[in-house]
């Protein structure tokens, strides 16, 4: 109940906003904002009147809230709750203090919602400090505070503002469904990261929330800084200039080069960030009160080609974003949640723009603080002066900036505006300071003089430990001296035998004694040497052999495969004299050796290191591992695989440095018992092994004790967990390292000391790692990038692949650098953290999932010791499975770690399965292996919801009686468990029987938009009143009838096309469109087709097929000059980045690849029909090409809706027309983006609306993919019951010859200067003279009224084989271009008749071959 | 296109060579027509036929009808190209390729 002249209000939807996340967080200060007016000569009574004055004048100042059981309530009072106090005098610097202290007190929201100050400054002036509750008012709110204080100062008068009145402009003017149908489609497809930086230190920000819930201290006090930045004056002039040359306004530039910085600093085409946007109409501007609405901006940076392009680009998204504002942004973001765009966090990067234009005489300085409370990570906020100047200023979250990188941020914000307003170009997301100090991540200088190599080093090292054990392998042992001598025997032999410096020797051998002299030997032959397992498949073997052309295979026959090659006994080489002038001087450019990795197109691939690699990484000051070695220990237990290169560094640091190896056999490898013999044979105390080795050989006791001696562990490979690091430290002592490195830089690039689980370390000497992102960009510092590698380590490349070699070392800012394809990101310190594999992101469902994420989230359960997560196929369909082990002693519950699972990531990332391994399966060299995973066995039981109510249960029984599965829960979608396109017939069938529908109440296509029981449910009884239209209502259509306008009927002048390409060559339409621009070459240059491939036929084989099934000819003597097959297709963005060097400059793009299926589950539709044509439209506005887009008249609507118009003409678009089958939407939505293009960017376009393709005119000839044609398959449909509705056979029906329309569309491509066509004969084809031609082909169809004939359908229903017969019938919904609207086509008439072409009339004669072409084919 | 007839008592087996078309379709027509008495397994081998046109298709499907009444009938060593025909036509379903 309100007390007298009180009023009571609910929230306006801005309020409400504001609201919501206070409730998250009660206590803080994060809706306050606050104002600081500065006025040098005014008196603090004199200010403290004026904002006395203003308080009283606004109704909002009277207000409080209040919590009723259900919502938050404004309760206005009549008069303001609070005056402004005035303070005691204070310096400048002591009230700038105050006001700093004031802004972080937490404000409650039920107490007090502002608070006014007016501090007099000792020496003059006076400040006034207003802060607000944000929920009272909003930033243009606080400006318009300002402006009618300096009334009232002014003597002017103050308005009243009433902010209880009518809130017309909050309420949302479309329907739930529209908004999120809005919002679903504006971000659909985007690809963005909402952060740019992980956080800075995660123990430090535990520590401090801990602390701040025990003493109730709150964050506010260390969460946030502040930077801000006045923009030059060179800078703003160049931002003017360019926006009055490029028409765009000031806060969009800075938007642009926002939305650029994001997607560069996050590897991402597109960029999100937040946007408070103005929700006043116009009577509320001048009312103080809270309006503001927060919109996310999705601007598509890639593709944009200059700086002027993404302006525009981020001025649409913006303004597209904020027509739909008031969806509200909570709302939003439970849609984006829903569809799984987003999983958790939007976009931590919020833009605030100011501009209020201040009316006064007076001296005055403003400043505002909007952050608040930093909630997000980055808050950009835009101020002009009172001078006209820009200032930038930056609110930032501590725990993820520092006042370095928001100084970076600003940096790079200016030098994108420098070089974008100044060369029209985008440059790098870094500015100058920032490049210097990413470039500069660097292990220390060494000084690895030129002359060391692989030889030199041992020999050194044999001078220097001669009689000191080098290896032990078994019983036996070598010195130094020996080894260096049968080393040498063998590099003389090798020599005699014609290797030569260059070449490579590989090599095939057990895990003897001999393994290490042979090593060496090659090395100091000259050449290089390839090892290569026994264990290896013979192809392997023999494409090793091939590959490399080494000149030979050095083996024994203790090797049991040996005898199956051409091979040199190593025993032979052994027993030569040596001699010393034999062996060449080896070079430390040359190449050391070469290690076959796996490729990725199957076959290995040589990888090829110099001899300088070896030489710095064996250094002992390279690296603290070498270094603690070196000093304290005395020899090491070898147990890597000879093919992987880490075996080169237990070998090579140890022999160069003069301690021992003790070459573990086979076993030792892999069993612990033996491992732990190894190690005790001659008490080694050096190992290296990967963690999860490790992990699993503690449980042997004999390992564990044998680990008693052990002082150093190098384990690489693999993340290493913190817990293996400690108990190792703390049960034996043990130092452990963990290197990283990949094998094309020989074999390390950095390296860290125990303790450190988080990072992977830090470069090793005369080594240095940048990040970049996919552009090849430095990210900035402590954002997530590929790493690369540079410095000594760097190899040579893939033997005999340069384009692999290429794409892989770059020259990069004048170094010679390696991308390893993982990321990391580097910590404050500039160590580096390991984020996985950047190609351990999979898709699954069109959702883009990130391995490497639920595996961290798994592997953080108690209990947990490792963990693996994989796609699998189950039952056709992919799932995501996760493997984990448990550690000793530990359990896991496994519905417990789901709901763990589930509780930290989003639903879609929590596998489908889980289950426990008693080992995680290794890879030979110690990795998880992911093919074991792939094989393991598995079983997905889905999850499962009981059908409870009687509808419920009849709902789930038809699905299930549909599928022939006993049971069927609410959730289980058809298409999943194996239902297609036939089964959904039946499936509607089968639901209108169980729930007694009335005909036509439930749709074919419904079954596709609502696939399981309960969203069909929904479908039916919810939402009685849905007409199930897409919406299409809301789009963009700014612009279009004018372009149409002036693209229509303009004057016929004949053209030529220029270089064409064409998509969908293998189609009906296309390849008769191909046939027909082969016959008429002087039309057009070279054709260029794009086309698949499938299987194992190649995309040139299909479209010439395709050409000969449809003209018997495969014009192959044109092939090559006048037309050429390129393989690829319209969804692939990548294929029209300018790279692909197969397609040559294109004039004209015939886009007639189309997804034609009428009903289809998933995204194909959208991926072909509309986001294919997106790409189309990036590829032509850079190629400058025509797009000649062949579209569906469908477009015109099924149903008229709200159509405004009578009918459709060749300059309409939307008219109100609805759209309800999603392939004609994916249709709709091409030609709304192509105009969009035509529009925005001046792209030429050319709509060619076709209709029903039947029948060639000259043979009566129909597609190849006959039964996917929804016209033919409902008339067949007719045939097969022998019965047709009045209805219809008195009907028409749009009837177009391929051929002809084939003809007609290459004519009109040619014409300058129009935009639509309509490219269908205009008269009919009546149903009754296809059903008189059936007939005479000997078929007897009756005619039976519509009710007769649904009776009959009834009837048909109730068998197996009626039902077959009816299934055509079901797709009447998009059968034969059916519109309700009638169409016109005047002026595609007129330009045909000018171009003296037309469309033949359809006799009997072409009826019949027709109907015997498909009759031949057995169609009825 | 080269057609050769090879029978083994009750087994016809018919390669074709080169392209099945509208102009060598009736020439095909006209082999099985006379060819098919008596014949109760029918193998068309398409090792050497490298494109095959609508018309071609449609004598397939004739002889298909006429053997089903007989006998059976198999279509032999189909290469990628022609494979992909009868997967698009759906003839793929209706005849037996081995």
């Amino acid at each position: 109940m309100a007390a007298e002249g009180q009023k009571i209000r609910a929230l306006n939807l801005s309020q409400r906003e504001v609201a919501m996340t206070q409730q998250v967080c009660p206590q803080g200060a994060r809706n306050t904002i606050s104002l600081k007016l500065y006025l040098p000569d005014r008196t603090p009574q004199a200010v403290k009147a004026a904002a006395d004055q203003v308080l009283d004048s606004a109704d909002i100042f009277a207000a409080s809230l209040r919590h009723d059981a259900h919502e938050w309530q404004m309760v206005y009072g009549e008069k303001r709750l609070y005056t402004c106090s005035v303070w005691e005098a204070y310096t400048v610097e002591q009230a700038e203090n105050q006001m700093a202290a004031l802004d972080r007190i937490p404000m409650d929201m039920e107490k007090q919602l502002y608070h006014a100050v007016v501090m007099p400054l000792l020496g003059g002036g006076v400040y006034l400090y207003v802060r607000f509750h944000h929920v009272i008012i909003d930033g243009y709110g606080m400006s318009l505070f300002v402006q009618k204080v300096l009334d009232a100062l002014g003597k002017k008068a103050v308005a009243e503002s009433v902010f209880a009145g009518e809130d017309a402009a909050m309420v949302m003017q479309e329907s739930e469904d529209t908004a999120r149908a809005f919002w679903r489609d504006y971000f659909k497809d985007a690809d963005f990261e909402p952060a740019v930086f992980p956080k800075i230190d995660p123990d430090a920000h535990e520590a401090s929330q801990t602390r701040s819930r025990s003493d109730g201290e709150t964050e506010n006090a260390m969460g946030s800084g502040r930077i801000t930045r006045r923009v030059p004056e060179a800078l703003m002039r160049g931002i003017e200039v360019f926006g009055r040359r490029e028409q765009v306004t000031v806060p969009y530039i800075v938007a642009a080069a926002y939305a650029y910085y994001l997607a560069q600093a996050s590897g991402k085409p597109d960029a999100v960030f937040l946007m408070p946007r103005l929700g006043r109409t116009a009577e509320q501007m001048d009312t103080l009160g809270c309006f503001t609405l927060l919109v996310p901006v999705c601007v598509r940076t890639e593709g944009a080609g200059s700086f002027a392009a993404l302006c525009r680009a981020a001025e649409h998204a913006s303004r597209e974003a904020s027509a739909h504002k008031h969806t509200g942004f909570d709302r939003i973001l439970s849609v984006l949640r829903e569809d799984g765009t987003i999983s958790d966090a939007l976009s931590e990067y919020v833009f605030n723009f100011y501009r209020f234009q201040y009316h006064t005489e007076l001296d005055y300085r403003v400043r505002f603080s909007v952050a608040g409370d930093m909630s997000n990570h980055m808050t950009f906020s835009l101020f002009y002066d009172s001078d006209g100047g820009l200032n930038m200023q930056f609110d930032y979250h501590k725990q993820y900036y520092t006042k370095e990188r928001a100084a970076y941020l600003a940096d790079a914000l200016c030098a994108i505006l420098d070089r974008g307003v100044r060369e029209n170009v985008l440059s790098w997301p870094v500015g100058e300071a920032e490049f210097q100090k990413v470039t500069s991540i660097a292990g220390k200088k060494i000084d690895v003089p030129d002359d060391l190599t692989i030889p030199f080093l041992f020999r050194l090292a044999a001078e220097c430990y001669r009689d000191r054990p080098a290896v032990y392998a078994g019983d036996k042992t070598l010195t130094f001296a020996q080894l260096d001598r049968l080393s040498d025997r063998i590099a003389c032999a090798l020599v005699r035998r014609g290797v030569k410096t260059g070449s490579y020797a590989a090599f095939m051998l057990k895990r003897d004694i001999r393994l290490i002299p042979t090593i060496l030997g090659i090395a100091k032959s000259g050449a290089a040497f390839i090892p290569v397992d026994p264990a290896y498949p013979s192809e392997r073997i023999s494409y090793i052999m091939e590959n490399s052309s080494a000149s030979c295979l050095i083996s024994s026959p203790e090797v049991p495969i040996a005898g199956n090659y051409d091979y040199v006994d190593i025993d032979l080489l052994m027993c030569q004299e040596a001699d010393g002038s034999l062996l060449p001087e080896v070079r430390q450019e040359q190449t050391a050796y070469m290690i076959y990795t796996s490729g990725t197109t199957g076959r290995p691939k040589g990888v090829m290191l110099s001899h300088r690699g070896i030489a710095n990484i064996v250094h002992p000051d390279n690296n603290p591992f070498n270094r603690d070695i070196v000093k304290n220990c005395h020899g090491i237990v070898a147990i890597g695989s000879i093919c992987f290169d880490i075996s080169l560094f237990e070998i090579f640091v140890p022999l160069m440095n003069g301690l021992f190896v003790e070459l573990g056999s086979e076993k030792a490898m892999v069993d612990a018992g033996e491992l732990a013999s190894a190690i005790l044979r001659h008490d080694a105390d050096v190992l290296h092994c990967t963690p999860s080795r490790i992990t699993a050989y503690l449980a042997n006791a004999s390992f564990a004790k044998a680990l008693g001696g052990v002082r150093a562990v190098l384990a690489a490979g693999e993340v290493l967990p913190g817990s293996l690091v400690n108990r190792l430290k703390d049960t034996y002592g043990i130092r452990i390292y963990n290197g990283y490195g990949p094998t094309e830089t020989t074999i390390g690039a950095t390296i860290t000391e125990a303790g450190d689980d988080l990072s992977i370390g830090s470069p090793i000497a005369n080594t240095g790692i940048v990040l970049l992102n996919g552009a090849c960009r430095p990210v900035p510092y402590g954002a997530a990038g590929e790493i690369c590698v540079y410095g000594s380590g760097v190899g040579i490349g893939y033997h005999a692949r340069p384009e692999e070699t290429a794409a892989k070392y770059i020259v990069w800012n004048g170094m010679r650098l390696y991308r390893t394809g993982d990321l990391g990101y580097f910590m404050e310190d500039g160590r580096l953290v390991y984020r996985g594999r950047n190609d351990r992101q999979v898709k699954l469902r069109g959702l883009r999932i990130e391995l490497s994420e639920i595996e961290n989230v798994m592997g953080a359960f108690p209990g947990v010791a490792a963990c693996s997560c994989i796609v699998r196929k189950i039952d056709k369909t992919d799932h995501l499975v996760g493997f984990y082990t448990v550690s000793e002693q530990a359990q896991v519950d496994r519905e417990k770690l789901r709901e763990h699972m589930k509780s930290h990531l989003t639903s879609y990332m929590v596998p489908d399965v889980l289950k426990e391994l008693a080992v995680m399966p290794q890879t030979p060299n110690g990795k998880t292996d992911q093919k074991a995973l792939a094989a393991e066995p598995v079983e997905y039981q889905h999850v499962y919801r009981d059908p409870v109510t009687e509808r419920e249960k009849r709902m789930c029984g038809a699905f299930g009686e549909t599928l022939e599965l006993p049971q069927v829960g609410l959730d289980d979608n058809f298409f999943e468990l194996g239902g297609d396109s036939l089964s959904a017939v039946t499936l509607v069938l089968h639901v209108e029987e169980a729930l007694s529908l009335r005909k036509d109440q439930l749709e074919f296509g419904d079954v596709y938009r609502y696939p399981t029981p309960a969203l069909l449910l929904e479908r039916l009884y919810k939402n009685t009143e849905g007409s199930g239209a897409y919406d299409i209502s809301t789009l963009d259509y700014r612009g279009f009838s004018a372009y149409l306008g002036a693209h229509t009927g303009n004057r016929v002048s004949s053209g030529y096309l220029g270089n064409v390409l064409l998509t969908g060559a293998t189609g009906y339409l296309g390849a008769h469109i191909l046939v027909d621009l082969l016959r008429r070459p002087e039309l057009c240059g070279k054709i260029i087709c794009l086309a698949r491939s499938k299987k194992t036929l190649s995309a040139k084989k299909r479209v010439r097929s395709a050409l000969f099934y449809y003209a018997e000819e495969d014009f192959s003597q044109d092939y090559g000059e006048k037309w050429e097959v390129v393989e690829g297709d319209i969804t692939q963005p990548e294929l029209f980045s300018g790279e692909r060097d197969d397609l040559c400059r294109i004039d004209t793009i015939i886009n007639s690849a189309a997804n034609v299926a009428h009903f289809s589950y998933g995204n194909a539709l959208e991926a072909i029909n509309t986001d294919g044509v997106k790409n189309l439209i990036r590829y032509a506005l850079r190629e400058k090409a025509l797009v000649c887009q062949i579209s569906t008249i469908s477009v015109a609507g099924m149903t008229a809706g709200n159509a405004l118009q009578e009918s459709f003409g060749e300059a309409d678009f939307y008219i109100g027309q609805e759209i309800q089958n999603k392939y004609i939407y994916s249709k709709y939505m091409a030609e709304y983006a192509l105009l969009r293009a035509a529009v925005d960017s001046g792209l030429r376009i050319k709509l060619m609306r076709v209709g029903n393709l039947q029948g060639r005119i000259s043979d009566g000839e129909f597609q190849m993919n006959m039964h996917s044609n929804a016209f033919t398959r409902q008339f067949a449909s007719y045939v097969k019951i022998g019965a047709v509705p009045q209805s219809v056979y008195e009907a028409g029906v749009n009837f177009s010859p391929v051929d002809e329309t084939a003809h007609n569309i290459v004519s009109l491509a040619a014409v300058p200067g129009a935009a639509a066509f309509h490219v269908f004969p205009p008269d009919e084809v009546r149903y009754e003279d296809l059903f008189r031609g059936m007939e005479r082909l000997g078929y007897r169809i009756a005619v039976l009224t519509d009710e007769k004939f649904d009776a009959l359908v009834q009837e048909l229903k109730r068998t197996e084989e009626g039902k077959a017969k009816l299934e055509g019938l079901f797709m009447r919904e998009s059968a034969g271009a059916y519109c309700e609207i009638p169409v016109r086509q005047q002026y595609t008439d007129q330009y045909l008749k000018e171009l003296s072409e037309g469309w033949s009339t359809v006799t009997r004669e072409y009826i019949d071959r027709y109907l015997s072409a498909l009759d031949g084919m057995g169609y009825f | 296109m080269k057609i050769t007839k090879s029978q083994n008592g009750n087994n016809l087996t018919v390669a074709l060579e080169g392209r099945l078309d509208t102009n060598t379709a009736p020439e095909l027509e006209s082999v099985l027509k006379n060819s098919l008495d008596g014949i109760t397994e029918l193998t068309i081998d398409m090792t050497a036929l490298d494109y095959l046109s609508s018309a071609g298709l449609r004598i397939l499907l004739g002889a298909q009808k006429t053997m089903n009444k007989q006998g059976s009938m198999k279509v032999a060593n189909v290469n990628d190209t022609i494979m992909e025909i009868f997967e698009v036509t759906g003839f793929a379903d209706i005849l037996t390729v081995v």
